[in-house]
């Protein structure tokens, strides 16, 4: 039982860190572009979760290349 | 436009909008576009297949964004959700809109630009749209190679075949001449398609040209009136060459010199007749390693490798780029203080 837990803790750990990691990355490029007034609508610089939403919703895509 | 100018906001909705702020990992199979944009954009179902691309440029400075317009953009977007709305039906006409395959299947691949990607932080940010034709000229030019036509001629806009679009719509007909107005096309009329695919702005008009040669059949559907009506243009001779000079791919294509062909004035001045070639050097790229040596300003080139036809300055270094390799050493005569002074002019 409490091995599961500890598994489970960890992976969670390890599920949180990647998120960081992706929203550091994605502020770090923001900042590195100069491109920090981006709106909550746009999907950034990540045409797989975009394409995922697409799918999911059964959307058209509006991509633009900056 | 990041934050959605209410022109487009209510459309855009109805979109999944994505913002690509680099070219590092980009499938170049796939995103196909003239890279030398101020701005670009593609309305494409989540299977990859593209309705339409939107997006152009003419040249620099306060030029760069005046085909730009949140009104054609709006009709745009309007259309790629018709388009979307009768997708997969409608998939045979679109099939003219997909890229076909790329020389260099992502930017990192281009030999030009490897160095380039390894170098940013986080890596590939430093690859701009703007960056894939000077890495592919680059490659190319470095292997000893000549570029192509195609590769040089880019996008010609509508208007070299006689269709000047009102931008503020993006498929309106302003003005028809030469080989539209020939062809029958009216001003007014809105076009639909050419060549079969659905035209949702002038850089879907500019895509179809792009693939065209230069001898080419181009149908043109317009609306006109409640009606449509199917039209052929015969395009033929050089309507493909248009200004290539604002473009930063040009830079690499340059010898080193940035030319001016005289004017009327300036030729009577000089003794130069009108139909010769006649270029002037304005200025040196800032790069030492492409200045050419034995060359100043206001020198005037009027024979190269034993031609001396008027060119402007965009089809000389089209000529030298697609008829002589890297390394080649080219005869030039130049007029200089009124002379005739012969140099050399090596191809780099």
């Amino acid at each position: 039982m409490r091995k599961a837990a500890l598994t489970a803790g960890l992976a969670v750990i390890a599920a949180a860190s990647v998120l960081l990691a992706e929203d550091r990355e994605a502020k770090e490029k923001k900042r590195a572009l100069r491109d920090s007034e981006v709106a909550q609508e746009w999907v950034y610089d990540d045409l797989d979760a975009a394409l995922e939403v697409a799918r999911r919703e059964s959307k058209p895509l509006f991509l633009v290349f900056r | 436009m990041a934050r959605l100018d209410p022109t487009i906001a209510e459309l855009a909705q109805e979109f999944v909008c994505a913002r690509i702020v680099h070219m590092g990992g980009v499938d170049l199979n796939i995103f196909q576009f003239d890279f030398e944009m101020t701005w670009a954009a593609f309305f494409m179902n989540a299977d990859l297949t593209i309705y339409g691309r939107y997006g152009s440029r003419r040249n620099a400075g306060k030029y760069s964004a005046d085909l730009l317009n949140l009104s054609s953009l709006k009709h745009a977007l309007k259309r790629a959700l018709e388009i979307h709305k009768g997708y997969p039906s409608n998939r045979e006409a679109l099939a003219g809109k997909q890229s076909p395959p790329a020389p260099w299947p992502r930017p990192e691949k281009i030999p030009g630009l490897a160095k380039h990607a390894k170098r940013a932080k986080p890596p590939g940010t430093c690859i701009h749209c703007h960056d894939i034709p000077q890495g592919e000229h680059r490659t190319i030019i470095d292997q000893k190679q000549l570029l192509t036509e195609k590769q040089i001629w880019v996008y010609p806009l509508p208007d070299r075949i006689g269709l000047k679009i009102d931008v503020a719509h993006g498929r309106k007909v302003e003005k028809a001449y030469s080989f539209a107005r020939r062809a029958g096309v009216k001003d007014g009329d809105i076009v639909e398609t050419m060549n079969g695919q659905p035209i949702l702005s002038i850089a879907d008009t500019q895509w179809v040209l792009h693939h065209l040669p230069y001898r080419a059949e181009l149908t043109i559907g317009v609306a006109r009136e409640g009606k449509s009506v199917t039209l052929t243009l015969s395009l033929d001779g050089d309507w493909k060459h248009t200004l290539l000079g604002w473009r930063p791919s040009f830079n690499n294509l340059r010898l080193g010199l940035r030319l001016q062909d005289l004017t009327t004035a300036e030729r009577k001045s000089k003794g130069l007749p009108a139909g010769t070639l006649a270029l002037m050097v304005q200025s040196f790229m800032p790069n030492p390693v492409w200045r050419p040596s034995g060359f100043k300003r206001g020198d005037i080139i009027v024979e190269i490798a034993g031609r001396t036809d008027r060119m402007d300055e965009s089809e000389f270094v089209a000529l030298i780029r697609t008829t002589y390799a890297k390394g080649t050493r080219l005869r030039v005569v130049l007029l200089r203080d009124g002379r005739r002074v012969r140099k050399t002019l090596t191809v780099g």
